[in-house]
């Protein structure tokens, strides 16, 4: 897949990312700026001090946005918060609206895994291209032509601690499946 | 513009829920007002709804207050807040009440389980009997009248009720919610027209306990229903006519007299009914020992002072059961959220209504965990693969198959 545009990336994909242990890999293989908005980093810190705690060997989410690799941005305007506002009315969560607020308001995609915030953008048209957090994994593995026992280990990693499995009808399932069969 | 949603929004509606979540996180309006930059005059004017909100101001509010913004913006059903029923009502009056923070979960949770109602249009299925007069007839009378026709009308015979919580929520249709509360407290009752009977208990009590309190609660819901009730230890010194029946109602609920006689006769066919008797029984019927003793004693089965000479001997319930094996209460089920509103948070999941974090957020847990919970509530409500849960089981759906 091209990244042609910065990526926000949501709570839920940045979760996915980072529990297959390889976060700071991942989000140096990707060529355009990475970033998280300042409401997923403050909802979700706990969490990934969690998903921390499990990779002692990999990147530390603060870490990464210490060093400038995960850029956090807040709302700039009242028009990008008025906006943020009223995808949270709609969605009712915080973290899912501040991203596409921030994606819709800037011209940026938005990676995330949520059945309701993907149907929200598409059914509003919002014009914010959606990419999963599959789609990013993949792109490292075969941009970096990354061994597959390294990559049956991170999606191995990310099934137990992130506690994820794509659905059938998900477009990467195939491509989980046999990421993770090999041995 | 910069937000159609705050341009559809009632301000003075905006302004109390902002008034409310700033109470809750113990901020002067002096504070708020320097979250925002502006003098204190202004944040009075926002909270009465006199003055617009500007977007970024809203967010700046929501985070000082730890709440997210959707609590402020999203459509929410309109209903009486329980902090506002509780007020004139004994044990929650003082701001720094320690039962305060658990009153506002507990309206949080029971207004979440309305909105998934809502958002799945599968409101949960009531069953409400007529609220009993609660006059006339002297108080242990009226408890024993009311208990038996409720039982007869839940189809609960004579015998014990292994699952009460469960009665109350599925047969009967009240939200009840098992939640960590200061130790006197035991239980809290609410009632709103949109909501219905709301109960919670304290998760920190034993089972047999809290199954005392659902039957105590469940009374106030009966006979005095728009009445919200918070229980705790010695709240009373002179113990008021509605909490006598409830005590009364609980006792005779709980343990029918017909059924302890039975029971009583056939553990003292030789003439002795002894203290594992006891225990054996109180474990039966699910109850308290001490409980089951002053059943027994007001029927004069036994001795009136067989507790409190049981007590002067030493004589301790836990150490005597945990010999026995015997856990009363132990079938009732423990976990703080009701099983429908599981069934709907993970049903609306699946579907795509709430988001993950918003199912998290439904739990109170993180969003792995959340995960973990997700499969879990997809395993127990169907133990089948994925897509199977979704096959239509009824019978006309059988026959066009």
């Amino acid at each position: 897949m091209d990244f042609d545009r910065p990526l926000v990336f949501d709570a839920c994909a940045l979760i996915n990312v980072h529990a297959s242990g390889r976060l700071g890999d991942i989000l140096r293989s990707i060529p355009q700026p990475t970033l998280v908005t300042e409401t997923v980093r403050a909802l979700e810190l706990l969490q990934t001090e969690a998903l921390d705690a499990l990779n002692p060997e990999g990147d530390r989410l603060g870490d990464l946005i210490e060093g400038g690799k995960l850029v956090v941005v807040d709302f700039d305007s009242d028009d990008e918060a008025g906006l943020f506002l009223d995808f949270a009315a709609a969605i009712g969560d915080d973290g899912e609206a501040a991203s596409l607020a921030v994606a819709a308001s800037r011209g940026f995609a938005v990676v995330t895994d949520d059945k309701k915030a993907r149907r929200f953008a598409v059914g509003e048209t919002l014009g914010v291209p959606l990419v999963y957090s599959l789609e990013v994994i993949e792109h490292w593995s075969s941009d970096l032509e990354v061994p597959p026992f390294v990559l049956q280990t991170a999606l191995e990693s990310l099934r137990v601690n992130g506690s994820y499995e794509p659905a059938r009808s998900h477009p990467l399932y195939g491509w989980w499946q046999q990421a993770l069969a090999l041995t | 513009m910069p937000s159609s949603t705050l341009d559809t929004l009632d301000p003075a509606e905006l302004g109390i829920r902002l008034q409310r979540a700033r109470k809750r996180a113990s901020l002067t309006q002096k504070d708020a007002a320097d979250v925002i930059g502006a003098a204190r005059t202004t944040m009075v004017a926002i909270e009465k709804g006199d003055r617009s909100i500007r977007p970024t101001e809203l967010v700046a509010l929501a985070r000082a207050y730890n709440r997210p913004v959707s609590d402020f913006v999203r459509e929410r059903p309109s209903v009486e807040p329980f902090e506002v029923q509780f007020r004139a009502a004994p044990g929650a009056s003082a701001d720094d009440d320690p039962i305060r923070p658990v009153v506002a979960e507990w309206e949080d949770l029971c207004m979440s389980y309305l909105e998934l109602e809502e958002a799945l249009g599968s409101p949960l299925p009531r069953d409400y009997p007529p609220e009993y007069a609660a006059e006339h007839l002297p108080t242990e009378l009226l408890a024993e009248s009311i208990a038996a026709s409720e039982r007869r009308r839940l189809g609960l015979g004579d015998g014990p009720i292994p699952r009460l919580r469960d009665v109350l929520e599925q047969e009967v249709g009240l939200r009840v919610f098992c939640l960590p509360m200061p130790t006197p407290y035991s239980e809290m009752y609410a009632y709103d027209a949109r909501l219905g009977g709301c109960l919670a208990v304290n998760q920190n009590h034993p089972a047999e306990r809290q199954r005392w309190s659902l039957a105590h609660g469940y009374l106030h819901f009966l006979a005095h229903r728009e009445r919200p009730v918070i229980h705790f230890e010695g709240q009373y010194q002179r113990v008021p006519e509605s909490e006598r029946l409830a005590d009364a109602f609980a006792m005779h609920f709980l343990l029918p007299t017909a059924s302890v006689i039975r029971r009583f006769a056939a553990y003292g066919r030789d003439g002795r009914f002894t203290v594992a008797d006891l225990l054996t029984v109180a474990d039966y019927f699910g109850v308290g020992v001490q409980t089951l003793v002053l059943r027994l004693e007001g029927l004069r089965l036994l001795p009136s002072g067989t507790w409190d000479r049981l007590k002067d001997r030493g004589f301790r319930v836990r150490d005597a059961q945990e010999k026995l094996s015997l856990d009363p209460g132990s079938r009732e089920r423990a976990d703080k959220y009701p099983l429908y509103y599981q069934h709907l948070a993970i049903e609306a999941l699946d579907e795509g209504s709430i988001t993950e974090g918003r199912f998290a957020e439904l739990f109170g847990i993180g969003r792995v965990e959340a995960r973990q919970l997700a499969e879990a509530l997809r395993e127990r409500s169907s133990g089948l693969d994925e897509g199977a849960t979704t096959v239509d089981l009824t019978v006309g759906s059988a026959q066009a198959a």
